[in-house]
């Protein structure tokens, strides 16, 4: 790992500090003023977001397109997984043969 | 017994209605998959957990007894990451039940982390303060149909930066760009949660780690959004591609020329300090 992704790793952990007042009660003065005309935030795109975040298969696939190597791999492990236990179980029941 | 000891132990702290009445948390039960006396003694330690979780924290020395504390520095931050994500679905679960305490409690824990994601992103605080605004209401109108498939944090994480990004596509139609590629005084205050010590001894520098971000957040936009999505969001590049709507070649590209101009600046910076 080069100096630059160490220091981007720690950046994560940044906060910024707000200049102007308390960011949090700023948050929950406006909380405190909700009303109809917010429910227009809840758009189309915002919508979609929430659906897509409710849905399995969705963060599936999403998981899938992002990580192919993982589930490649996993599949690699689980086809070696089970070849071994056919690849067992014919030479036991050949051998239950051979025995009878 | 043990409840009893701990609610003792626990008078002074704000215990939540299920230590009165174990049947108010029948709710709460179908939403967490722990048995009902774990659920119990986690809320205690959640409590605890919740108000000394520290979301900005500027003292960044310890003490021996502090580091001796923190010796297994991985293993105690994957702890308190779990214990943070069962303190958020606690939260959760209790705001989708109306509880405005509880959603309150969340607005405190995270009002910082949105209204950081959204000023590296937009540069500007006045947007950022619009945007954190604006994502908490999006989540406090909506929060009864979050089911937490994936985690709070991740989830207000990403609805920031969705609605980031849809009020930089808006300013790029409508603003002149020239304006966006000024640079921007260094007038905000960085601090750091959650710090690993042994990182900190080993190679830590608060001041080069704000060097790096006033960079990065006096990047060209095309720069510096990928470069954000990717190095501080942990997105992929097609994730990326989708959201900005560019080639998957071309975020690659320009995340890679941000690199190299942050490591470039860092080295003339260091050229003329030295």
């Amino acid at each position: 790992m080069n100096s630059l992704d160490k220091y981007l790793k720690i950046a994560k952990k940044a906060v910024i500090k707000p200049g102007e007042g308390d960011i949090e009660e700023k948050i929950l003065k406006r909380l405190s003023n909700i009303n109809e005309k917010d429910e227009k935030l809840l758009d189309d795109d915002f919508m979609d977001y929430l659906k897509k975040s409710n849905s399995r298969t969705y963060l599936f696939s999403e998981d899938l397109k992002n990580n192919p190597k993982k589930y490649v791999m996993l599949g690699i492990a689980a086809a070696f997984f089970f070849g071994m236990i056919f690849f067992i179980a014919r030479n036991v029941s050949k051998k239950n043969a051979s025995k009878a | 017994m043990e409840k009893e000891d701990n609610c003792q132990n626990h008078e002074d702290k704000e215990i939540p209605d299920c230590m009165d009445n174990p049947d108010s948390m029948e709710g709460t039960k179908g939403l967490l998959d722990s048995e009902n006396h774990l659920i119990i003694k986690d809320l205690i330690m959640k409590n605890q957990v919740v108000e000394g979780r520290d979301m900005e924290n500027p003292d960044i020395t310890c003490s021996e007894d502090c580091e001796r504390e923190k010796e297994s520095g991985k293993n105690a931050a994957e702890i308190q990451k779990t214990k943070n994500e069962i303190d958020d679905k606690m939260l959760v679960a209790k705001s989708q039940k109306g509880d405005r305490a509880a959603f309150e409690k969340l607005v405190r824990l995270y009002s910082k982390y949105v209204y950081t994601n959204a000023f590296f992103i937009l540069r500007d605080s006045h947007e950022a303060e619009d945007v954190s605004q604006e994502v908490f209401v999006k989540v406090f109108l909506s929060i009864k149909n979050f089911r937490g498939l994936s985690s709070f944090k991740t989830w207000l994480r990403k609805l920031t930066i969705n609605t980031c990004i849809d009020k930089l596509r808006i300013k790029s139609r409508t603003i002149d760009k020239k304006i966006s590629l000024e640079t921007l005084e260094e007038g905000y205050e960085v601090v750091f949660t959650d710090l690993n010590h042994n990182i900190e001894k080993n190679f830590f520098s608060k001041e080069t780690v704000k060097e790096v971000l006033n960079i990065i957040v006096n990047l060209e936009e095309s720069y510096r959004v990928p470069l954000i999505l990717r190095d501080l969001q942990d997105y992929s590049y097609r994730e990326i591609s989708n959201l900005i709507k560019k080639p998957i070649g071309t975020v690659k590209t320009n995340i890679h020329r941000a690199r190299k101009i942050i490591k470039d600046k860092m080295k003339y910076k260091k050229e003329k300090m030295g």
